[in-house]
């Protein structure tokens, strides 16, 4: 009968979680099932880029309307009418601008059905629910996020995210690039040798770009860091060791 | 692990009646603790119960965050009284219907050093003067230890690993690490939330804090602590697991005669985290002279 068979699933369940609580590991450094890979850990750039750089090398695909936004923004950040909201107030950058900056990132692989990436800069927080579909088209649209909703799941030893529901006033990288509301993104996240991380996103704006674009990014695995507070304005680590960054 | 992970899962199970499946589920929602309480509940094929131990809180798995309750430090019994409001200027909170004040702190308090008294008096004098001291959390600074504990109306969420445990509060995503099982460094840079190491203590846990920046205060009235603050939290989940207290000692002989010994608690929700940031539209409506918010007069890079 299906309800004994669900009583007995269940009864089974619950006695594995039982046996998990009391032996007392259900704290466990994999809290997100045993059998998926490890890619926790801190982690970060040695190289920083301004201007968003193409898988394949190039210009941005953009639309007419894409390079309109675009031009718009150059105008503004340059005579002051548009602010960069993520440097002054420390707002979270979005995505992809978050995956290129300077700062050191954590991948913690907790609580179970959760992926969590803690950004050293402006202590942004992404949360990657595994295993689930993305909120609905409305909720996405009612409560955008700078970062933009995620999910996640592993393919092999690859995490793979899908992020839709952004806010549309963030810039795809620091010269001002745009994007819109609508733009979706899907990232594949995964260690290329012991010490290295690597992250391809796959951008998809139809609006502003005429075709998908990725870009890469990789990230070395640090022992030797932790993650530190950061208040926007304070000062903050040497970023010496990141080629590319220039500090006004 | 797995299974752990897939009866999360089940939480949003169909409704039908089956003892084992709704004590699944409750005993997940009620965390560790609640499982331990459940063990008489399972079938005879389950584990023999009679080796159980308090195993360490569960403060994070099926989207629970702890929303704190108050914003005042309660003493435990026979700690000095914290830091608390003049009486000639009574405290008066929000929503309860009356005009609500900003906190002018008791200078008479006997547990306090002038140096506590001199830095009260500073804050007692802005408001007095009409600022509006809205708390440093709701103007996006980070407030550091103990404070960070009253951080107020939106929910905190724990990630646990056997290596940390990592405090994330939802408005602003305000992070503090917590390194399990290690010493504290020799000399550790001061920071904003110092340094915390932990550890376990059957069902507590319990973390260790110092090594703070000075720009933070120990409370709501804005007492000021010096580079020797020290503070020590034991958290455990009361209330059936629907309630975590924090058991907190807040120490520094520059500030306090005798270490402060205080309670706070949290209440239970269920929920994702939503991405939530405290400068975006925090606005000067009523243009009030308030403290600016942190913010990069030039970019960082």
């Amino acid at each position: 009968m299906r309800d004994h068979r669900a009583c007995a699933r269940a009864g089974a369940t619950l006695a594995a979680l039982l046996a998990v609580s009391i032996s007392g590991v259900a704290i466990s450094g994999l809290a997100y099932g045993a059998d998926a890979p490890d890619i926790s850990g801190i982690y970060w750039a040695t190289q920083y880029n301004a201007k968003i750089q193409l898988v394949g090398g190039g210009e941005l695909p953009l639309t007419p309307a894409g390079q309109a936004a675009y031009d718009k923004n150059i105008a503004g950040l340059k005579d002051g009418s548009l602010t960069d909201n993520a440097r002054k107030f420390c707002v979270p950058d979005g995505l992809p601008r978050v995956l290129a900056n300077p700062y050191p990132f954590e991948i913690i692989q907790a609580p179970p059905g959760q992926t969590t990436i803690i950004y050293e800069l402006s202590h942004q927080v992404r949360m990657i629910a595994m295993d689930k579909p993305l909120p609905s088209e409305e909720d996405l649209l009612v409560l955008p996020f700078f970062n933009g909703h995620s999910v996640g799941h592993f393919e092999g030893d690859t995490l793979v995210v899908e992020s839709a529901g952004f806010k549309e006033n963030t810039f795809v990288d620091a010269t001002g690039a745009p994007h819109t509301d609508e733009l979706r993104t899907v990232e594949r996240i995964r260690k290329v040798s012991p010490t290295e991380l690597e992250d391809v996103i796959t951008m998809h704006d139809p609006e502003y770009y005429s075709r998908d674009w990725q870009a890469r990014f990789v990230y070395n695995q640090r022992t030797d860091i932790r993650i530190e507070d950061y208040v926007c304005g304070e000062p903050h680590r040497d970023l010496s060791g990141v080629a590319g960054v220039r500090r006004p | 692990m797995s299974r752990f992970a897939k009866a999360a899962t089940q939480k949003t199970a169909s409704q039908e009646t089956c003892p084992h499946r709704s004590a699944a589920r409750s005993c997940l929602a009620g965390g560790i603790s609640a499982a331990l309480l459940c063990a008489g509940a399972a079938t005879a094929s389950a584990q023999d119960a009679a080796s159980v131990k308090a195993a360490a809180p569960d403060l994070s798995s099926g989207d629970t965050g702890w929303v704190s309750v108050g914003g005042e430090w309660i003493a435990k019994a026979g700690s000095p009284p914290p830091v608390g409001f003049d009486p000639a200027h009574p405290y008066v909170p929000n929503n309860i219907g009356k005009q609500p004040t900003f906190r002018i702190a008791d200078l008479a308090n006997p547990n306090l050093t002038q140096f506590a008294k001199d830095g009260l008096k500073k804050s007692n004098d802005e408001v007095m003067a009409g600022k509006a001291m809205y708390s440093r959390e709701a103007r996006c600074w980070a407030t550091g230890v103990p404070v960070y504990l009253l951080n107020p109306a939106q929910p905190t969420f724990f990630l646990q690993t056997p290596e940390k445990v990592v405090m994330i509060w939802q408005m602003d995503q305000q992070v503090r690490h917590v390194y399990l099982n290690v010493p504290h460094s020799e000399n550790p840079e001061p920071s904003w939330y110092g340094e915390s190491v932990g550890h376990y203590e059957g069902d507590t846990l319990v973390v260790d804090t110092i090594a703070q920046n000075t720009q933070t205060f120990v409370d709501n009235y804005r007492t000021p602590h010096s580079d020797k603050l020290h503070v020590v939290e034991r958290y455990h989940l009361v209330e059936g697991g629907k309630a975590m207290q924090a058991d907190i000692t807040i120490e520094d002989p520059a500030v306090f005669l005798e270490p402060l010994q205080v309670i706070h608690r949290w209440r239970r929700v269920q929920g994702q985290m939503i991405e939530s940031r405290c400068a975006e539209g925090n606005f000067n409506y009523f243009n009030q002279e308030v403290e600016p918010l942190p913010t990069a007069a030039v970019p960082d890079f």
